[in-house]
């Protein structure tokens, strides 16, 4: 109940119109109406499921990558183990639908644990840590298939990534909102989430303060690696196969949807709820440029101009603010008279 | 210049060069073939060409992700100008005037906007990407002009590949501008301490600006010297290059926490990465294992200067 008074405190309208978060939002409603006038089949109910499918692969992973950046981190092997987590839960996970997405998910948090350990006890950067293991995991998942596909016949896996609940709802969507609300319990309510905005805002104060960083690291590398093999495995259910460069460039879409939520790449504060909102923008987007009839060669272009679109307009909402806060505080000066 | 060699990093990444050519040679004798060294080379200097100006980048403590996309853009625009027979030296200017612009489009966006290099070269990565996507309509693009290929590979006084010397020269220049300069001292004092920088009176935009078209030109001259080698041009063709020159600069020695550059140990770390990948090739072992050699080598060299930095100040987590 605390999470609702925590909104109602800061206003309703603060909450939303946050500047970083702002350009999210209007991204959001303006290509929505676009949608409305312009291809009214997008809302279909078997074209929503799709878009709703795309968002939770790729927010599946941003939430995980939401509280690492808010603790000032980084992991850009994310794309390797989206490929080598579901590798090894086949191979390993027999023919058992369920025991292959358990195993896909312990290979994913082995594969984190790793990264964490690769930074906090050797002592190693982030960014480049994980630019090493994004070649190694990249390389072991070729190698363990052979640079082949390996091929999904589980019904259980084909279902969770295609069926929906009361034909309605697609399962991935509904293990996404149980991730973020996962996330969300972690940050608001958990004494880790405030070691991860303390980790992130200031990360000497925080190991001054007393904080097991190494340990907060561990968790947060641990997470984003098991959150990042059940995008990988549901990814492979629904092309129903998996090879290791099944999403070459999830890293960098998922920092990209990260940022565009509105969470700052300098740590210590971030919205789980702008990064919702910035995958399923994304993959609205990608959609709607199909059902346009565009060229799949412009759908680059759009997520850079979507990316640039929705930073300027968070930088030029806060910059009509500071002009709002500044007319105010003169008015105030004036109606206070010279203060000499 | 033997005294910035002579630094430890630099003489780290030396010596794995000195072991790794010893063992390749031990393992297969044709290692050392005049074919196979020239071939090394000849990618040793693309790659150090582009890493070099990513040198710059990270000694300001920012990063360039568009490296890999300017790449793959400005080689497709050289193949395409190319195919409509325009002369090769207007081909060249050309392409490489577009790295130029398309490194002030990164800089602009970073000032003007004040976004972190990381977030607003990821938007420009996408944007690039998509644009030579759209102007090659996803196809590769041929190069039948040999005189641009003979520019890359073709041999200088019979020894050494012409790739190799655009490389030396693109090194002597970036050093002279690194060492001898005061725009790069203000590139390395931004890195340091931002706000000292502020401070003295460097301008950041300017100097921004000047270090993000560096960026983009010699990824533009890598790109183009990539399509002359191959003979060929796709958008695909720069595609992993910014991890990889961030890969190799670190590797190099110099750290992302910015205030340093080693210029030198970016060179031979290119050279070390590029012996490794003909060396694999040459042992016969399967190019899937070249991203395991590839990490493992980058993660063990950062392990070790990680301990190094703890042991000099003990007691701190650097993270």
């Amino acid at each position: 109940m605390k999470i609702v008074s925590d909104l109602r405190r800061d206003g309703h309208w603060k909450f939303i119109l946050d500047s970083h978060r702002c350009g999210v939002w209007i991204l959001n409603a303006g290509i929505i109406c676009f949608l409305a006038i312009e291809t009214p089949n997008f809302f279909n109910s078997g074209n929503l499921q799709s878009v709703l499918n795309d968002a939770s692969i790729l927010g599946i992973g941003a939430a995980a990558m939401t509280l690492l950046i808010m603790a000032g981190a980084f992991d850009l092997s994310v794309s390797a183990t989206m490929g080598l987590a579901p590798i090894l839960g086949l191979l390993w996970g027999g023919s058992c639908g369920p025991i292959i997405l358990l195993v896909s998910i312990l290979a994913g948090a082995v594969l984190g644990l790793i990264n964490g350990l690769i930074i906090t006890r050797g002592h190693v950067a982030p960014f480049v840590a994980t630019l090493g293991t994004l070649f190694v995991f990249g390389s072991l998942g070729a190698i363990a298939t052979g640079g082949n596909a390996l091929f999904v016949t589980s019904p259980f896996l084909l279902g969770l990534s295609s069926g929906a609940l009361f034909d309605i709802i697609p399962y991935s969507f509904v293990i996404l909102l149980a991730v973020f609300a996962i996330c969300f319990f972690l940050l608001n309510r958990l004494h880790i989430g405030r070691w991860i905005r303390a980790a992130g805002s200031n990360i000497r104060a925080a190991h001054v303060s007393g904080i097991d960083l190494q340990w907060v690291y561990l968790v947060l590398f641990t997470l984003t690696g098991a959150l990042t093999g059940l995008a990988g495995i549901i990814l492979s259910g629904y092309l129903a196969s998996a090879i290791a460069t099944q999403a070459p460039n999830y890293n960098l879409s998922v920092i990209s949807a990260v940022v565009v939520g509105g969470t700052s790449l300098r740590g210590g504060e971030g919205s789980l709820i702008g990064t919702l909102l910035a995958a399923w923008l994304f993959a609205m987007v990608n959609n709607g440029l199909i059902l346009y009839g565009v060229d799949s060669y412009w759908q680059y272009l759009a997520i850079g101009i979507v990316l640039v679109a929705a930073l300027t307009l968070g930088v030029i909402v806060e910059y009509v603010r500071g002009r709002i806060a500044d007319i105010k505080s003169s008015r105030n000066l004036l109606r206070a008279g010279p203060s000499e | 210049m033997l005294k910035s060699l002579l630094k430890s990093e630099s003489l780290a990444s030396l010596v794995a060069l000195v072991i790794v050519v010893i063992a390749f040679t031990a393992i297969n004798g044709k290692f050392l073939s005049r074919l196979n060294v020239e071939g090394i080379v000849v990618s040793a200097s693309i790659s150090a060409i582009v890493s070099l100006g990513m040198t710059f980048v990270i000694a300001m403590r920012a990063l360039d992700l568009s490296v890999g996309s300017i790449m793959g853009f400005v080689a497709v625009i050289a193949a395409v100008m190319l195919s409509y027979n325009f002369p090769l030296p207007l081909v060249i200017a050309a392409a490489l005037l577009s790295g130029v612009g398309l490194g002030l489009a990164n800089a602009l966006l970073i000032t003007w906007l004040q976004l972190p290099s990381f977030v607003a070269t990821l938007a420009s990565f996408s944007v690039i990407f998509g644009l030579s996507l759209i102007l090659t309509h996803g196809a590769t693009v041929t190069i039948h002009n040999s005189t641009l290929s003979q520019l890359v590979i073709g041999r200088v006084f019979g020894v050494v590949p012409c790739a190799a010397l655009i490389a030396a020269v693109v090194f002597i220049v970036m050093t002279i501008i690194f060492i001898l300069t005061p725009f790069g001292r203000h590139v390395a004092a931004i890195g340091g301490e931002a706000r000292a920088a502020i401070g003295a009176g460097v301008n950041i935009p300017k100097v921004t600006t000047g270090v993000f078209m560096i960026s983009g030109t010699l990824a533009g001259l890598g790109g183009m010297m990539t399509a002359g080698m191959l003979q060929n041009a796709d958008s695909t063709i720069g595609t992993g290059a910014e991890l990889m020159s961030i890969a190799v600069v670190v590797v190099g020695g110099t750290s992302l926490m910015g205030g340093r550059g080693n210029l030198p140990g970016t060179v031979l770390a290119a050279l070390l990465l590029a012996s490794i990948k003909s060396g694999l090739n040459v042992a016969n072992v399967p190019s899937l294992y070249e991203g395991l050699v590839f990490g493992g080598i980058l993660i063990i060299a950062l392990m070790i200067d990680g301990m190094r930095r703890t042991q000099r100040r003990k007691g701190m987590l650097v993270v």
